[in-house]
């Protein structure tokens, strides 16, 4: 392999940062002694002008044809310094980054002489491994225009109007029979207690009515498969069994018989969260979209009774029901993925000391929002469930099934961040309707975070709401009361709140879309929400090219958070979109064809679907949109056939070797 | 602290009874921080006495509880509470308005007693007779514990004046306290 | 320099000695102490307590009357000091003051507004000033060591924050500069004396205030100055009790601010009404007559 190359070593000093400690110079007449090694120089600042221009003449001047630069992390310039050997004239995958001020000058700041025969090694390992380069090409690989948003939520909605309106195709998909998700049912939000339904419809409209979204409800992913450049959603659309026909004249919930009084038939209406019941054929709420009535087979008296009952069908008016109707499958191919799939409340049945489910005085938060709502089961009154009576004293228990033990698997570990403000939000609209209601709000911290939340917890005091600060031991049913027993530590005794009404401020907790997520090949955090790219700096890519997160997918947030991070979302969508041209890095697993089996371990282990087996050549076969280099198919694989490129056995071991042994040299 | 039985809480609007009384206004703004007893000096030597939890109590509605708490009394009304509270609660105000309202029902004991007496004085003479408040604050158990005290005084010429020295116009300030009791 | 007199109750009583010393300072310094002789007693709290807008009435009154001599307040007392210019605050709302002026009709008087209401420590510092008051001492204290009670209620009084900074005073140690002595600074000199629990929890008072003491005499501090003559009776009168709950030896005396500077002034001590204290201030005033002696 000698004599065939010719190599350029540029040392930085960085200034001092690297000179200070390592002596440069002593580096450098080493590297003028290795093999292949046309020139060996040294520059005070190679990411300066000085350096670069110095890059670019030893490459035309000398034609090397690999370059090892010493300097700082390759994450600082490694990019820069390919992109000017390319305009030198050098493929740019010839470049390689000798780190030896990271993880040499600046580990070891005390010990010059052993820094710099460190140096020196780390230098010979790069040289070796650039002998053993080949130039890569940089390819492109065409994205398949159009994105899928999964979840007709806020997110979900706001994500799409942003994509519509930039020109994109949208397919956004609902598994309910409306889009809206759990804003919708808020009633009022915090902390400007704007009506929910008021801010929501406009832009539940503006994504209905645009023509670049096309709207799947009622309707579910079933499967996600990934080829180059490419999503293959197929997705199920169930039958409502009410054709587009439907004039929203409401003639067939009115004469439904299921869940009136005399049904045998009782179905609890999902909207209203078990406090009502609805039909077997129902809008979900007034201001659903798109406003075609649905009918739920489940507990339909023609479905269950072989067609005994056809009411609804002999009064609709515009002949809308079609009891023929069926399932459904569509293809939807895109580009991109948004996973905007909400959260559901948790549900505290386990969590027995509460009596959640033993008493119909214990409610969930969302279960009181129906109650709050002016156009809800109890017109906007906070009512005793057991008597339909006002409740003169509401207690408030924050933090159930939120911020629990590690492994118990009955709660959940995380704080589901705004519960604090839900509940202070509810007291205070409690007060200001019927400011007699004794509200107590039994917490254990308070978080009143975001903007304007600290203000409206403050005015929530002004209003007379009580807080407590200790959680309840039990609530125990007494008579006509709840008895709340709690050991206040703001007041320093043991409370008995008899209250009339008890609201448990439950978890957010991921929605079961445990396949779904598997078929992107995506993973959740410890918490069970989707897992982002990185926590901090950025939380609304994932791991996987092409699929995004927004909205309490990923986490509990409230509206404010949600619709930021839902145009994050739209917006990174956008730019991976956008040319209809995506860049593959080369630096990603190769197959050579002479040595491949066809084993499958490959295949077996890639996280990524980036890898399949041709049944035709039977050879396995990379897709470079998808790989990301982790190289665990090389590992399996027994023949070596594939490898990740510039990561070749050869040239890792050929890097250690110069490694080690780290004896000292003179 | 705790009461060895569960308190139910018996006046939930005590806190806004607290609120009209002239430095109980900002009561509802407590955020219950702990700054108030963290600077208070009794405290230090008396834990009974504790500004934020008597708030909170106040806040609660614990009405009895609070206004048959001999150790509300306990406070020396340095202010320092009100000085340092981030919220502006005035926690020591706040206290005097709790005293107030304990005072206008008739509420017994040494705190009630002195602050009594000492209004009784103003009223009768236009200013304080040290000696005739002091008596009737410690009542004469309380000056027999005294001991050599007020001897030790005597012989210095320190003792307070036995003699009522009422201002020439005690009926002037009479007839002005009256007004105001008219007007409440 | 003319100011509308206000000693308050105190220190017309058991702490008379401070009325004394007050008025021989005044002289030499020529401050004119006009008496208001029926000024009502500011309520120290307890009055405001009982009655919150019978006790702002008769504040107004006493601010009325200094308005109609057409002068400001001096207070010699921290608690007179804070209900005064509490007073006088809230009835700069013109609101408060029509309210009130409705009852003290009754009276044929009316307050104004703008009357000032100064502590004599602040008429020290702002209007005699450092220099003319130096000038003035005849008798400098020969580097006694001087440490300073403030006492709370001085500190809170709205109106303070503009001449002191209430968590770090130093107009008192500066004062001790300016007449020869050495201030001596110590942890417990913006403490709280107790006083106004001292009939109610006299247990609490004595502690507070032997905190105090004792801690001014570990800082080597041989005697206290205090500006407020409640601070001076608990620290002073029941000394004895205050040693005896921490079972520590005191033995500081204490003096009010006025007598300080009268006895720097070179007033004779018997003017000034020290023999009338129970924690003798003989040592001081031998140690002063010890260095003129010295002196001469």
């Amino acid at each position: 392999m000698t004599g065939q190359r010719k190599i350029g070593v540029f040392i930085c000093h960085c200034g001092g940062n690297i000179s200070d400690v390592v002596d440069v110079k002593a580096v450098r007449e080493f590297a003028e002694k290795e093999d292949d090694v046309a020139i060996a120089t040294d520059v005070r600042f190679m990411c300066a002008n000085e350096g670069q221009e110095r890059l670019q003449k030893e490459i035309r001047e000398k034609g090397l044809d690999g370059v090892v630069v010493a300097c700082c992390t390759p994450k600082m310039y490694e990019d820069l310094f390919r992109a000017k050997a390319a305009e030198a004239g050098m493929n740019p995958y010839l470049l390689e980054i000798a780190n030896i001020r990271e993880q040499c000058s600046y580990a070891h700041r005390h010990e010059p002489d052993k820094a710099t025969a460190k140096a020196k090694r780390i230098v010979k390992g790069q040289v070796e491994k650039v002998r053993r380069l080949k130039p890569l090409e940089v390819k492109t690989a065409a994205i398949q225009p159009g994105v899928a948003v999964i979840g007709g939520g806020i997110a979900g909605i706001h994500a799409s109007i942003l994509l519509a309106n930039l020109g994109h195709k949208v397919t956004l998909i609902e598994k309910s029979p409306t889009i809206g998700g759990n804003m919708a049912r808020s009633v009022k939000t915090f902390p400007t207690d704007d009506c929910a339904m008021c801010t929501l419809s406009p832009k539940m409209n503006e994504v209905y009515n645009h023509p670049n979204v096309e709207l799947l409800t009622y309707a579910e992913v079933k499967e996600a498969k990934r080829s180059p450049g490419k999503w293959t959603l197929t997705v199920e659309k169930k039958p409502r069994y009410v054709t587009d026909a439907c004039i929203g004249c409401d003639r067939c919930t009115e004469r439904c018989p299921v869940s009136t009084a005399k049904s045998p038939i009782q179905v609890d209406s999902e909207w209203d969260q078990g406090l009502a019941k609805r039909k077997a054929i129902y809008l979900p709420f007034p201001q659903a979209l798109p406003q075609i009535w649905t009918i739920d087979p489940d507990h339909c008296f023609y479905f269950l009774k072989n067609g005994a009952c056809r009411v609804c069908s002999m009064v609709c008016p515009a002949k809308a029901i079609d009891f023929a109707m069926k399932p459904e499958t569509a293809t939807v191919e895109v580009g991109a993925v948004i996973v905007a799939t909400g959260y559901r409340e948790y549900d505290p049945t386990p969590l027995a000391h509460y009596a959640y489910g033993r008493h119909p005085d214990v409610v969930t938060q969302m279960q009181f929002a129906r109650m709050l709502d002016p156009m809800g089961p109890t017109k906007g009154e906070a009512v005793r469930r057991s008597t339909g009576k006002p409740a003169d004293t509401i207690a408030m228990v924050q933090c159930v099934g939120s911020r629990g033990a590690p492994g118990d698997p009955n709660v959940h570990e995380y704080c589901s961040r705004v519960c604090c403000m839900v509940a202070v939000k509810h007291a205070q609209l409690i007060k200001k309707a019927r400011p007699e209601t004794e509200v107590y709000i039994l917490y254990n911290d308070l978080r009143a975070y975001g903007k304007g939340f600290e203000e409206y917890y403050a005015r929530s005091m002004e209003l007379g709401v009580k807080y407590i600060r200790g959680l309840p031991g039990t609530v125990t049913p007494d008579g006509g009361k709840v008895l709340v027993d709690v050991d206040d530590m703001l007041t320093g005794r043991r409370l008995r709140i008899p209250a009339d009404l008890v609201v448990l401020s439950a978890a957010l907790e991921p929605n079961p879309v445990e396949g779904l997520l598997a078929s992107l090949h995506l993973d959740r955090t410890a918490d069970g929400f989707v897992k982002e790219y990185h926590a901090k700096i950025n939380p609304t890519e994932t791991a996987v090219k092409g699929v995004f997160v927004a909205g309490c997918a990923q986490g509990p947030k409230d509206i404010t958070d949600t619709i930021a991070q839902a145009g994050a979302a739209a917006m990174s969508a956008a730019v991976f979109l956008g040319s209809g041209q995506m860049t593959l890095n080369p630096l990603v697993a190769e197959v050579d064809p002479a040595l491949c089996r066809a084993c499958d371990r490959c295949t077996e282990v890639c996280e990524f679907d980036a890898v399949h087996v041709d049944p035709d050549s039977l050879v396995a076969v990379i897709d470079e949109t998808a790989c990301t280099g982790c190289g665990k198919c090389g590992v399996v694989c027994p023949t070596g056939a594939i490898s990740v490129r510039q990561f070749t056995k050869p040239q890792i071991l050929a890097s250690i070797d110069a490694l080690a042994p780290m004896a000292v040299v003179p | 602290m705790s009461a060895p039985t569960r308190v139910v809480p018996d006046a939930p609007a005590f806190w806004k009874e607290v609120a009209s009384v002239p430095g109980g206004e900002a009561i509802a703004a407590c955020i219950q921080c702990n700054t108030c007893t963290s600077s208070c000096p009794v405290e230090l030597l008396e834990p009974a006495f504790k500004v934020r939890q008597i708030v909170a109590r106040v806040r609660l509605g614990l009405r009895e509880d609070v206004l048959s708490d001999d150790a509300i009394w306990a406070c020396a009304r340095c202010y320092a509470c009100v000085a340092h509270c981030p919220k502006q609660v005035r926690p020591g105000d706040v206290i005097e308005a709790v005293h107030h309202i304990a005072l206008r029902e008739g509420r017994q004991g040494p705190g009630p007693r002195h602050t009594r007496a000492f209004a009784e004085s103003v009223r009768r003479d236009g200013r304080i007779h040290e000696a005739r408040v002091t008596l009737e604050s410690l009542g004469l158990a309380g000056v027999l514990r005294e001991g050599l005290l007020p001897l030790a005084m005597a012989w210095r010429g320190k003792s307070p004046a036995l003699r009522r020295r009422p201002l020439k116009s005690v009926k002037e300030i009479q007839t002005l306290l009256d007004a105001v009791e008219e007007s409440e | 320099m003319r100011y509308a007199y206000y000693p308050g109750c105190v220190a017309l009583d058991s702490c008379k000695e401070l009325d004394l010393a007050t008025r021989e300072v005044a002289r030499d310094l020529g401050i004119e102490l006009v008496d208001l002789p029926e000024a009502s007693c500011c309520g120290a709290g307890n009055l405001q307590e009982k009655n919150p807008e019978g006790a702002l009435v008769l504040n107004a009154r006493t601010l009325a009357m200094a308005q109609e001599k057409g002068l400001d307040i001096l207070t010699v007392c921290g608690t007179c000091q804070l209900f005064l210019s509490r007073a006088r605050e809230a009835l700069e709302d013109p609101s408060a003051r029509e309210r009130v002026n409705k009852v003290l009709e009754k009276a044929g008087r009316q307050y104004g507004g703008g009357v000032r209401v100064k502590h004599l420590l602040q008429v020290l510092l702002e209007d005699v000033g450092w220099k003319r008051l130096g000038a003035h001492v005849r008798r400098p204290l020969g580097d006694l060591a001087v440490g300073a009670f403030y006492g709370c209620h001085l500190l809170r009084a709205p109106g303070t924050e503009a001449f002191e900074n209430p968590e770090n005073p130093q107009s008192i140690e500066r004062l001790v500069k300016v007449l020869g002595g050495n201030p001596v600074a110590y942890g417990g000199r913006t403490a709280c004396c107790g006083f106004h629990v001292l009939t109610v929890r006299q247990d609490l008072a004595v502690r507070m205030s032997a905190a105090g003491l004792a801690g001014a005499k570990s800082a080597g501090a041989r005697v206290l100055a205090t500006p407020c003559p409640l601070c001076h009776l608990v620290l002073d009168v029941y000394q004895k009790k205050a040693a005896r709950a921490v079972g520590e030896r005191l033995d500081v005396p204490v003096l009010h601010l006025s007598q300080l500077v009268g006895l720097a002034i070179g007033i004779d001590p018997e003017r000034l009404g020290v023999e009338r204290h129970l924690v003798s201030v003989k040592p001081i005033v031998q140690t002063l007559e010890d260095e003129e002696v010295v002196k001469a």
